[in-house]
This record gives structure tokens, C-alpha cells and sequence, in this order.
């Protein structure tokens, strides 16, 4: 089974997206801030996959991908954010989604993402 | 009334007419008959190509007939008398038992005998005057063509012969052993030549003698006369140049009428390899090496004659004509035409100017009205009636005349009362001169005094003219200096319009972009709530229909924010060429008395020389206005604000703006450009972004430099001139 780590603030949206997820069929990790999700990865966690959200109070989601590439993780990355901007689009993600999200399409686009046919980032 | 009078135009209008169409008609007539010319000679060319070629092809067909019938002449004649064959058999059979080597002596005996023996040695009769011979002498004078014709055995000495032949032994020549071929026989073909002991041009053919089994027993060879072979080649002429002749496959003329090319070449080898490889057979030959280097017009074909194939001899016949006489008649033709059409041109001339007078009369006709009513001749008549545009332009010039003539009356009957006013005027002034002569008699008397009093007036007069000019120069400056402020107030007006409304879009585009994200939030919240519950095994339709409502209306909610968010985003607008220094100043007008007010003084420090800005000047202004007060809310006790403007390059400038406020501490100067990063109770951290992102769109850089305690300068680099 595949493990996502979801990285979001608000503990509702949490909660959503490791239910919808873990009833699709994957291992889900949590993580509440930016920090957390870092140190997780840090640690050399084994994940196939992070959801993750842009604005967050301190280390925030473009932080959190600057960490990511400094610590040579390249797992894919899901970017949530509440409004898409040009500074968004410039962002080094895999597919980017604007809050509320249809998680139907967007569970297609993680399996799409796992499946491994995928550019890889650099 | 003016009596000038127009100068006569030098171009009639007939004549520009007359020559238009002249020229047309010329242009039309020659390019026709070049067309023609190029057209029809082209065809002509390809008709008498053909039919040159066909005549050839005829005269080709002809040779290969009369060679082959000659050919098996002799061999019918041969086979129908058996009388040749025993001759040549009893010849033969006197070599019967020796060896070859003891052959070859007798047969080079013989022939050094042959070679000394005269004409009536016993030798020579014995072999001119046998039967065989005799009959061989009869085939020669009843045949046309064979001009000699002898017989060997199959060891090749002469058997018979109808005339005293060179050699006796034969054997050793190029013609027996080719016609002999080693016993299997074949018919040979020499070249053309001239016969010395048939005193012809001649042809050498060669046949093998069989008996009734069909054994090679002897070869007997026969000299065609060409003169009578090719009589058709002698004979054929076209016109005065044009005639046939027969080319070998090295170019040489080998047969022609007459003897003056015989054996020279038409043209060097590589033009004639060209030439006969030519698919359509004919071709003009320039400067070609027969005929005076005149260009040839030739036609050829091969004669296809199956002993000629055999001997590996090609044969062609050409059929040559000089190319000027060849297109003499396409000459002629284009003369003829260009003699219609010289006649026709003579004929369509007189119609020409006829037309040109048609359309030039009218229009001189008005001219010389015209003419006439300059000169005053009001009641001139015109009368054109063209039915067209002219026509119209004489109508439209009468009623300009009948309106010329009623305001003409209308001044003679002015003219007439005033003369009438003057004359009671001048009436009315004769009486009055008088009552002024008497006044004046009497004013003489006090005019001394008059004069003393007026200079005194004069000079104080003077005075009160020097002042007035003074007081009119100071008034006029004083114009000038309002005139000038009233254009800056309008200026300031302008600009302050202009800033209200960029920074009500501003504050728009932060309201929505804060609740893009706060509202966002939530509804993903209560969308992903309501898809969490739909993915549930729900039993109630309606609960489920609840459900999708509620997703479905949060997405609706997130569209129309994602909507609003593209309407206020900052993007450059109307982009034109911005005096930097003028942008500068002018916000800096607007906020200096407020700044005054907080004990802030705003100093400008601006180069003179600075190059045009190709930028979004309202753009400019929020940026430059934003940082003006960030730099005042630094400074809460006031202090000093520089702004510097350079260029330190020509196509780059530069705006400083330096405060003496509280600095930025060094770990969030990093992130004073990341949005909502704010130091500030009510900010919203989104102003030095937007900043940030109008000055990168303009295609320029934002640098911060601070000293915590001492200060904040940020320096804005923009691209200067047409790059930006």
C-alpha cells in the first residue's frame, strides 16, 4: 500500500483527506505544519506521496518544497492552495489544486502520479 | 473685374486623349503580333521538323530496299547458276590432299605470278575468260548497280572475275574472312569508298557461295556503284539549299550530292552524339562545320538494313536545309502581319483624333465660356450636351453664373444709393466747411495760448505713459506665474485622481486574495465533509441529493472567488514612455504636507540627464507612493526621506529611496517580499509584494538594503529606452 503524507494546518481538512484516502487504499501520515512535514522527511521516512498546503503560519508550502530540495527528496508533490496566482504556477509541484478540491479528481491524479509515468523533477 | 487671363495649357486635353490612346493601341498591336510571331514560328518550326524528318525516314527505307534487293540479287543469281559453283568447286579441288602450309605456298606463288602477268598473259585469261567469267561479265553489264564482281574457292584463290583483279590470293583480305567466317559464311559490308579499279564511289559487299547442301564452297565479292545506289540521296532537294546526305556514326558525310563535304565532319563529335541522340530527330545546328558555318536546320533518320546490323555499321540520312531559308516563310508571315497591322494602324489614326477631338470639344467649348465671362461677357451662352460629367460641370457653371449676375445687380444698386448718400454729404460738408472757417478765425486768436497750455500737458503726459508700460509689464508676468500655477493645480488634480483609483484597485485585489484563501478554507471543509458523507452507504435519495447540493454550490462559491482573483490581479496596463523625475515629483507633491505635518521631510535629489522609461506610469506611481509610506511609517518621530534618481547607464535607471527610520531587522529582510508577511498591527503584507510584482512585470529589480537603527534604502532598477 502506497504512503501519502498530508501536510495542512487546519486539522478539519486533515481529517478529510486521510479518511477519503485511507478508504481509497493508502497509508496515510498527518502532519500540521510545515515543520512537522519536514522533519518527517527528514528522518528518512519512506513516502510515496505528499499533499501538501501552500499557506501555512511559518514554514509555509514553498518553504516546505525548498527544504524538500535541499534535502534531494523527490517524492511528488500535491500542492493545495486557496487561490491559484502566477507565484503558484512558478512553484516546482506535480499538479496543484485550488481549495475545495473534488477528491475524486484529484485521487485520479495521485494514482496517475504513483503509477510512475511521470517526468522527473529535477 | 480682373482681366487676367489664364495662360493657355500647354497639353490640349486632345492631345493627352489622342496620345493615350495611341500609345495603348501601339502597345496592344506590337505585343500581339510578337506573341504571334513567337507563337506561330514555334509551330512552323515543329511542322517542317516533322516533315523533314518524315522525308528522311523515306529516303532512309529507299536505301535500306535497294541495298537489301542488290544483296540477294547476287545471292539468287548465285544459286540459280550452278555453273559459278562448279567452276569454283573444280578450283577448289585442285587443292585436294595437300596440306595447308604447302596451299598457302602455291596461293603466294600464284599471286606474285598474277601481279607481274599483263592483261592478255595466259594467267590472266585463263581466269577472265573462262564460262564463269564471262557470265560473271554479263551479270555486271545487264545489273545497275555492280560495277565489278569475282569469285574465290574456299581457300580464297580467285576463281573468276569480271575484271583483272589486284590480287590473286584473296584469303588474307578483311572481306573473305568475314564473308567465309571460318566455313559458316556471312554477308559482309565494307565502307564507302572510291574505287580506284572501278573508277566509282563504291561499296564493297561480300557473299559466301553454297552449294546445293548448303556448304560454304567459295566467296564471291561484288563493288555497288553508289552513284547509282543513292541516286534518291543525289536527287533529293528542298527549295534552293535543302538536300540529303549519308552520315556515318562518326558525324562524316559519307554520300552527298554533290563532292564537296564528302568525308568531312557536319560538327565535332560531342554536337553530334547530341544531336542524333535528339528525340525528336530534328534540331537547328549552329555554326556547324560544313555549309560556311551557316546555321543548318537538319532532320535525320537511321536506315535500318539488317546487313548493315550485321557489320556494325550505322547509317544515317539527313535531310539539311540552311535555317534562314528553312524560316523564310515565318519571315515573310510576320512581314505581311506587320504590314495589316501597320495599314490597320493608319486606318484606326484618323478615328483616334477624331475621338480626342469628340472629348476635348465640349471641355474647350466651356473654356472659352469662361474666357468670355472673366472678360465680363455675363450673358455668354454655353451649350454642351454631352450627357456626361462635362455636361454636368456646364450646368453646375451656369447657375454659379446667374448667382454671379443677381449679386452684380445688387452692387450697382448699392453703388447707386451711395453715390446718391455722397452727393448729399458732400453737400451737407460744403456748408459745414464754412461754419468751421468762421470758428477757426476765431480759435486762431486763442491758439497761442492753446499752445503754451499743451506743451505743459505734453510733458507730464510722458510721465504717465512710462508708468502705465511698467505697470503692464508687472501685470503680464503676474499673468504668466498664474497661468503656469493654474496647469500645475491641474497636473496635481490629474495625478490625484489617478492615484485614488490605482489604490482602490490595490486594496480590491488584497480583499479578494485574503478571502480567497480564509473562505477557502472552510468551504473545503464543508465540500469535502459532504463528499466523505456521499462516499457512506446512504439509503435516502434526498439526504444524497442534499449532499451533492452542498459540494456542488461549494464549488460554485470557489469559482466565483477564482473569478474575482483574476480581475484583481496586478498586471501591466497601458504602457507608455514615463519622465521618471516628473512621476516622481509629483507623488511626492501629494504627500509632502501631510509628511510636513509628521515632521518628515522628503528631499529630492534627481540627475538631470535621465532617459525615458517605457512603463505603466499609474503602476509606477502605487509603487513609488507605497514605499514613500513605508519609509514614513518607519520613521513614527519623523526624520528624513532622500530620493535619488541616476542612470547609470543608458539604457538602465535607478530610484533611491533612502529613510532615516528604525531598519529592518536582518532575519526578515528576506521575507518582506513574501505576501502577508507583515511586521505591522494592520497590514496585510501585501504591499511591498504587489510592489515586488509591478516592478518585476516592468521587467526591472527591488533591492533592500537596512541598518537596523540607522535606516532602510531600497534601490529600483528599471530598463531604460525601447529594450523595456
Amino acid at each position: 500500500m502506497p504512503d501519502i503524507l498530508i501536510v495542512d494546518d487546519e486539522h478539519e481538512i486533515l481529517y478529510i483527506l486521510e479518511r477519503f484516502l485511507k478508504k481509497s487504499g493508502f497509508n496515510v501520515i498527518t502532519a500540521d505544519s510545515g515543520e512537522k512535514a519536514v522533519k518527517i522527511m527528514s528522518r528518512g521516512k519512506n513516502v510515496d506521496l505528499i499533499i501538501l498546503d501552500h499557506r501555512m503560519p511559518k514554514l509555509d508550502g514553498a518553504g516546505v518544497l525548498d527544504a524538500l530540495k535541499t534535502l534531494k527528496v523527490k517524492t511528488p508533490v500535491v500542492l493545495l492552495t486557496g487561490s491559484i496566482s502566477k507565484d503558484t504556477k512558478k512553484l516546482d509541484v506535480d499538479a496543484f489544486f485550488m481549495k475545495p478540491v473534488d477528491l475524486h479528481v484529484m485521487l485520479d491524479k495521485i494514482r496517475e502520479l504513483l503509477s510512475g509515468e511521470r517526468p522527473e523533477r529535477v | 473685374m480682373s482681366k487676367m487671363r489664364m495662360a493657355k495649357p500647354k497639353t490640349g486635353i486632345r492631345r493627352k486623349v489622342t496620345s493615350f490612346i495611341f500609345l495603348a493601341t501601339s502597345l496592344i498591336m506590337l505585343v500581339g503580333l510578337s506573341l504571334g510571331f513567337f507563337y506561330g514560328s514555334g509551330l512552323v518550326r515543329d511542322i517542317i521538323g516533322k516533315g523533314n524528318v518524315k522525308a528522311a525516314e523515306n529516303i532512309a527505307i529507299s536505301i535500306d530496299m535497294l541495298l537489301e534487293r542488290q544483296i540477294q540479287n547476287i545471292r539468287i543469281y548465285f544459286a540459280e547458276n550452278p555453273l559459278h559453283r562448279d567452276a569454283i568447286l573444280e578450283s577448289g579441288a585442285l587443292y585436294k590432299g595437300r596440306t595447308a602450309a604447302e596451299i598457302k605456298e602455291h596461293m603466294l606463288e600464284m599471286d606474285n605470278k598474277w601481279a607481274a602477268a599483263g592483261a592478255d598473259s595466259p594467267l590472266v585469261s585463263e581466269h577472265l575468260d573462262n564460262k564463269s567469267a564471262e557470265q560473271l561479265s554479263y551479270f555486271v553489264s545487264t545489273g545497275t548497280a555492280i560495277s565489278e564482281i569475282f569469285t574465290t574457292d574456299r581457300f580464297g584463290g580467285l576463281v573468276a572475275a569480271s575484271g583483272k583483279t589486284e590480287d590473286f590470293y584473296q584469303a588474307d583480305e578483311e572481306w573473305w574472312q568475314k564473308a567465309y567466317n571460318g566455313g559458316k559464311g556471312a554477308t559482309y559490308m565494307g565502307s564507302v569508298g572510291y574505287d580506284e579499279s572501278a573508277a566509282v564511289k563504291a561499296v564493297t559487299v561480300a557473299l559466301p557461295v553454297k552449294d546445293e547442301k548448303d556448304r560454304v564452297i567459295g566467296v564471291c565479292k561484288a563493288v555497288l556503284n553508289i552513284d547509282v545506289l543513292f541516286v534518291i540521296i543525289r536527287d533529293f532537294t528542298i527549295g534552293r539549299t535543302g538536300h540529303a546526305c549519308l552520315v556515318d556514326d562518326s558525324g562524316r558525310v559519307i554520300y552527298h550530292s554533290g563532292d564537296e563535304y564528302l568525308n568531312e565532319k557536319i560538327c565535332s563529335y560531342e554536337d553530334f552524339k547530341k544531336l542524333v541522340n535528339d528525340p525528336e530527330n530534328w534540331e537547328i545546328l549552329r555554326r556547324p562545320l560544313v555549309h560556311e558555318r551557316k546555321d543548318l536546320f537538319l532532320a535525320f533518320a537511321a536506315v535500318e538494313s539488317p546487313v548493315l546490323r550485321e557489320n556494325g555499321v550505322t547509317w544515317r540520312i539527313f535531310v539539311v536545309q540552311r535555317s534562314d531559308e528553312t524560316f523564310a516563310p515565318i519571315r515573310d508571315l510576320f512581314k505581311v502581319m506587320a504590314l495589316i497591322m501597320a495599314v490597320l494602324f493608319l486606318v484606326a489614326l484618323p478615328i483616334i483624333f477624331f475621338l480626342g477631338e469628340a472629348f476635348a470639344r465640349p471641355i474647350r467649348e466651356l473654356y472659352k465660356a469662361t474666357e468670355r465671362i472673366s472678360e465680363g461677357e455675363l450673358d455668354c451662352p454655353i451649350n454642351i450636351r454631352t450627357g456626361d460629367e462635362i455636361e454636368q460641370l456646364a450646368v453646375s457653371f451656369k447657375k454659379m453664373i446667374a448667382i454671379i449676375k443677381t449679386r452684380e445687380n445688387d452692387l450697382k444698386e448699392l453703388a447707386g444709393s451711395l453715390e446718391k448718400k455722397v452727393k448729399e454729404k458732400t453737400r451737407d460738408l460744403g456748408r459745414a466747411q464754412e461754419a468751421t472757417l468762421h470758428i477757426l478765425e476765431d480759435l486762431q486768436v486763442s491758439k497761442e495760448e492753446l499752445e503754451k497750455k499743451t506743451e505743459k500737458l505734453n510733458a507730464s503726459l510722458e510721465e504717465s505713459e512710462r508708468s502705465r508700460e511698467a505697470m503692464v509689464s508687472m501685470l503680464s508676468d503676474n499673468n504668466q506665474i498664474r497661468e503656469e500655477l493654474e496647469k500645475k493645480l491641474e497636473e496635481l488634480k490629474k495625478a490625484q485622481v489617478m492615484l485614488a483609483e490605482s489604490e482602490k484597485l490595490a486594496l480590491v485585489g488584497k480583499l479578494v486574495s485574503d478571502m480567497a484563501h480564509e473562505v477557502n478554507n472552510p468551504l473545503m471543509v464543508v465540500a469535502g465533509r459532504a463528499q466523505l458523507a456521499l462516499m457512506e452507504d446512504i439509503k435516502s435519495e434526498p439526504v444524497k441529493e442534499d449532499l451533492r447540493i452542498i459540494n456542488d454550490q461549494c464549488m460554485r462559491a470557489k469559482d466565483i472567488i477564482q473569478r474575482l482573483l483574476t480581475f484583481s490581479k496586478p498586471s501591466k496596463g497601458e504602457v507608455k514612455e514615463v519622465d521618471v523625475n516628473r512621476t516622481i515629483n509629483l507623488v511626492i507633491q501629494l504627500i509632502k504636507h501631510q509628511y510636513q505635518l509628521a515632521d518628515i521631510k522628503v528631499i529630492e535629489r534627481f540627475s538631470k540627464k535621465m532617459p525615458a522609461v517605457e512603463a505603466d506610469a499609474k503602476q509606477l506611481q502605487e509603487v513609488l507612493m507605497n514605499l514613500l509610506k513605508n519609509s514614513a511609517e518607519a520613521m513614527p518621530e519623523g526624520g528624513t526621506i532622500t530620493v535619488r534618481t541616476s542612470a547609470p547607464s543608458a539604457d538602465k535607471v535607478e530610484i533611491d529611496i533612502e529613510d532615516t527610520g528604525e531598519g529592518i531587522p536582518e532575519e526578515n529582510l528576506a521575507k518582506i517580499f513574501d505576501p502577508f508577511f507583515t511586521t505591522k498591527k494592520t497590514g496585510t503584507g501585501l504591499g511591498l509584494p504587489v510592489c515586488h510584482g509591478i516592478i518585476r512585470e516592468h521587467g526591472g529589480k527591488m533591492e533592500y538594503t537596512s541598518v537596523p537603527g540607522k535606516g532602510t534604502k531600497v534601490t529600483i532598477t528599471l530598463p531604460a529606452g525601447k529594450e523595456a
